[in-house]
């Protein structure tokens, strides 16, 4: 038994992505743009090594707050890596945008449960660099 | 010795209170951050910086007295032997030398360190400088050429420019550190016999003895008139009283940043003694930089609720949280709605010595825009300190023009996420049914059970994160 790696499917996920697209994994203290994420995704569909078994999301919320939409649940994955099945539980928040009528991945932020929560954050590129300064509020 | 700036005679600026990290600067001289600032004397660097810089001191040593405090602090100066700012160069410039903590410069609310203040003797000297957008400048000859400027002349060291108000030509002080302009009590003196639909209001003013209530008036709209260029603010203070300062009795207000910010560039040029306005932004720049700015305004005032648990300022900060605002302390495993927030804020158990924010990131897209943040709060719960820090995810909205917050998520960092959901009511009641992706199981989408609006929307979200598992 294996998750589907369709590769239409795999096309409609990226349709759905925006560009400037980003995906903060808070455990590994990393922020990939969009083609990051798709170039991993297409790493693990031409795996034999890697086989997703299952995900299973717990009951979720979703948001809708005008032309923003957020989605937080967790999800359990079980997976199997070089003959060695393992299982991760994360959580997970998605953010989307509606623009003409159709609902864009904008961001996704995911940790590991049970995992610590990493302070650096390892990325190059603009993706990560800070747009707004610093600053200290004091009594 | 020799530092350098960069290469085409640019390089980036600080402005006072607002910081920003002057990336070329610290690339090219791989030294550290300097402020630009146009009403310091002197160039000043720090004795740390000093250090850094190999600087040899002069013979001599003065005391200087610290403010209130009455504390002796050793003066001494040093010459850089060469600044360079690309194609131009200085020598011999006089620095002050202070001790680093006599640069910790604490606005009331706000304090940040100050490595390195480039002063007006080297604006002077390289005769003109113009500030960029994009946070980088230009100085001495090669400066872009500005528009007609507005006359400038200084105020012992404050530059002043002359503004045509009502076609008067009047004086105001320039703070580029300032976020948005003040009028001062002689525009009210002045104007108020005409002062058609100005409305009363009152605004806070916190410092060392505490917070201070003062009736202002609000003016719907003032056009200044500077050189070739006009500036239409919205909604400006008028104060009706001073502070106690000469200056503020001789000037008309005093300029902030929201003067400047819709031009690509201004430009002080103390060999015309002028002040001039680059060209207007394109328009999705112009609102971007507004975009910003609204969000470190939210961020901030947030931020002060915490320590001075002002209904007012509390009332302000609610305004602009969604009704269905949700906080998530992924840590502890809580989520709060926007009522249990405030209500927080304004318990007399909860309270916070500061908050810091490290430079972060502000994403917008189009509507929507979320803000990442590595953040420290110290302060205390129920009498036990703590001191924390925290990953801050906000996550904003744009609604009729306005931007309001809708959702904040937040995990201590170095601590283990909980699995766990502790809340009460419906603001952590899923509202998505479980489901399961694998080979043999057609994912059951539940959002036809949804009583409110808006189920077509969620299940195009569901129909996404279910096209990302079966990508995996």
């Amino acid at each position: 038994m294996q998750v589907t790696k369709d590769k239409a499917t795999f096309d409609r996920l990226s349709a759905s992505m925006a560009d400037d697209f980003y995906f903060y994994d808070h455990t590994a203290g990393t922020i990939d743009a969009k083609q990051e994420i798709l170039t991993a995704m297409k790493s693990r569909l031409e795996s034999k090594e890697d086989v997703a078994r299952s995900f299973d999301f717990k009951p979720s919320m979703i948001r809708i707050c005008g032309s923003t939409g957020i989605a937080k649940y967790n999800i359990t994955v079980d997976r199997e890596l070089n003959g060695k099945a393992y299982r991760k539980s994360r959580v997970i928040v998605d953010v989307f945008e509606k623009r003409n009528d159709r609902w864009i991945w904008i961001g996704a932020e995911s940790e590991d449960i049970g995992d610590r929560v990493s302070e650096e954050v390892l990325c190059n590129g603009t993706i990560c660099t800070p747009n707004q300064h610093g600053f200290v509020v004091k009594r | 010795m020799e530092h350098c700036f960069s290469a085409a005679f640019r390089g980036s600026h600080q402005r006072k209170k607002n910081l920003p990290v002057p990336k070329s600067l610290k690339r090219m001289m791989r030294i550290g951050p300097w402020l630009l600032d146009t009403g310091a004397n002197l160039s000043v660097v720090s004795k740390s910086f000093a250090e850094r810089l190999g600087l040899k001191f002069l013979p001599g040593v003065t005391q200087t007295q610290a403010g209130l405090t009455g504390i002796e602090n050793a003066l001494r100066v040093a010459l850089l032997p060469t600044l360079r700012m690309g194609g131009a160069t200085l020598h011999n410039v006089v620095v002050l030398v202070l001790d680093d903590a006599n640069l910790n410069i604490n606005f009331g609310k706000q304090a940040y360190q100050i490595n390195g203040i480039i002063g007006y003797p080297v604006f002077q000297a390289l005769r003109t400088i113009t500030f960029l957008h994009d946070g980088e400048f230009e100085a001495g000859d090669e400066a872009r050429a500005a528009g007609t400027g507005a006359r400038m002349y200084m105020n012992q060291l404050t530059p002043i420019i002359e503004c045509k108000v009502e076609g008067r030509d009047l004086p105001f002080s320039f703070d580029s550190g300032a976020s948005s302009t003040d009028l001062l009590v002689r525009y009210y003196q002045e104007f108020h016999s005409a002062s058609k639909g100005w409305k009363r209001s009152e605004t806070m003013s916190a410092g060392a003895g505490g917070v201070v209530k003062r009736k202002i008036y609000i003016q719907s709209q003032v056009k200044l008139g500077i050189g070739d260029k006009t500036v239409t603010l919205e909604k400006v203070p008028i104060y009706t009283s001073g502070t106690g300062t000469d200056t503020h009795e001789q000037l008309y207000g005093n300029l902030g940043q929201d003067v400047v910010a819709d031009f690509e560039s201004f430009t002080l040029d103390f060999s015309t003694m002028t002040f001039s306005l680059g060209n207007l932004l394109p328009p999705d720049k112009a609102n971007q930089a507004a975009d910003m700015a609204a969000f470190v305004k939210i961020t901030k005032a947030y931020a002060e609720v915490h320590m001075n648990k002002d209904e007012a300022a509390i009332d302000a900060v609610a305004a602009v949280m969604a009704d269905g605002f949700y906080y998530h302390d992924r840590t502890r495993g809580v989520m709060g709605s926007k009522e249990q927030i405030l209500a927080s804020i304004k318990s007399k158990d909860f309270v916070t010595e500061s908050i810091s924010f490290k430079p972060y990131i502000v994403r917008i897209f189009g509507s929507t825009a979320i803000a990442q943040s590595v953040n420290r709060v110290n302060g205390a719960i129920g009498g036990k300190a703590f001191s924390s820090p925290f990953v801050s995810v906000d996550i904003f909205t744009k609604r009729s023009g306005r931007w309001i917050w809708v959702g904040s998520e937040n995990d201590k960092i170095g601590v283990k996420v909980s699995d766990k959901l502790l809340c009460n009511g419906a603001i952590c009641k899923p509202n998505q049914a479980a489901f399961v992706v694998d080979s043999s199981t057609t994912p059951a989408l539940a959002h036809e059970a949804i009583s409110a609006g808006g189920a077509a929307d969620r299940a195009a979200i569901v129909s996404i994160a279910k096209d990302l598992s079966e990508c995996k």
